[in-house]
């Protein structure tokens, strides 16, 4: 959206109360409640989704201008914002398979998955699908160690460890300290073989999206 | 073939079809137009306009056609392809033919109605 309102504010002088103190409170609303549509969505069309949202604005009987867009349009902004993400989320099963074995998605996913790598709570997003990875991991060859008879189902063994209070915070503080400490390293790779060198869309129409609400 | 994807046509996106069947508009001006053609009744608000574009956009049935910067407001522009201008003459056609077969089915619930009313008033 920056290189589009760079470009806006060029035209200052023609910008009607523009700098108005309520003007601005209006404008940071609206860029507030735009944030509900996903990053890329909002560098293709934030500035002139914020245009239409200025020129909706209700004319002041007062002149005081409005201080906020209100809520029925923010909640239809939250509303198309979110409908939008689900339409382009990809169903559970692929989504497990990309977050916990990192697998690639069909093309169709790939400006999701763009989304989704560049965003701000990645490193965090990779922390917990590793923590539970690792916890998924243990509880499962720990459940058919115990079936196959190997170890004992008895308290002190490991299969309990998930259950135990120190697990969860130890397992996150090294999952989480891990993708801070690699975070740059993981989104380059991760960019590398998911975008670039991943199942890039051709331009057809998008059966998912088109048949949304 | 755009066409071939399936597309739910809500009055919605109809009317902002509609809208963009004429000139090239911008998002403001499609609200307005909509707020028109719909006598008042339909208001669209920045979140649906834009999920209905998005929609149609992806459908193939809508594209943008350039922009400009007036009063230090991006303004986009937005106009129907073929495909789209042929998807609101079927739907525009398939009101019509629900229309007519909802004002027979109307005009013979009236008339009998009517018959109702007489018997009625004969006993």
């Amino acid at each position: 959206m920056t290189g589009r309102r760079a470009a806006a504010d060029g035209a200052q002088p023609g910008r009607p109360a523009r700098g108005a103190r309520g003007v601005d409170r209006y404008e940071r609303s609206a860029r507030f409640w735009l944030r509900a549509y996903p990053r890329r969505w909002r560098d293709l069309h934030g500035d002139e989704a914020l245009a239409v949202l200025l020129d909706l604005a209700p004319e002041p009987d007062d002149g005081a201008a409005p201080r906020s867009i209100g809520a029925r349009e923010a909640w239809g902004l939250v509303r198309a914002g979110w409908a939008l993400r689900w339409r382009e989320h990809p169903p559970l099963g692929r989504w497990l398979l990309y977050r916990s074995l990192d697998l690639r998605l069909p093309a169709r996913y790939w400006w999701w998955v763009a989304d989704d790598i560049h965003g701000a709570l990645n490193p965090w997003r990779r922390a917990v699908s590793a923590a539970s990875l690792v916890t998924g991991t243990q509880l499962v060859v720990s459940a058919m160690m115990v079936f196959l008879g190997v170890v004992s189902a008895g308290a002190e063994y490991v299969w309990r460890l998930p259950f135990t209070w120190w697990y969860w915070p130890l397992v996150l503080v090294c999952a989480i300290g891990s993708a801070m400490l690699f975070a740059r390293s993981n989104v380059d790779r991760a960019w590398r073989k998911h975008v670039l060198d991943g199942n890039i869309p051709v331009d057809t129409p998008d059966r998912r999206r088109t048949a949304g609400g | 073939m755009v066409t071939s994807a399936p597309f739910r046509m809500t009055e919605q996106a109809y009317l902002v079809l509609l809208a963009l069947s004429g000139e090239p508009l911008h998002g403001y001006a499609v609200i307005r137009s909509v707020r028109d053609l719909s006598d008042g009744r339909t208001r669209l608000g920045a979140g649906t306009l834009y999920g209905n574009l998005d929609r149609l956009v992806a459908a193939g049935l809508v594209e943008p056609t350039g922009e400009e910067v007036v009063d230090g407001r991006l303004r986009r522009y937005y106009r129907a392809t073929d495909d789209g201008r042929r998807a609101a003459r079927a739907e525009t056609l398939r009101l019509a033919e629900l229309a007519e077969r909802a004002r027979r089915s109307l005009s013979r619930g009236a008339g009998r109605g009517a018959a109702d009313g007489l018997a009625g008033s004969g006993a």
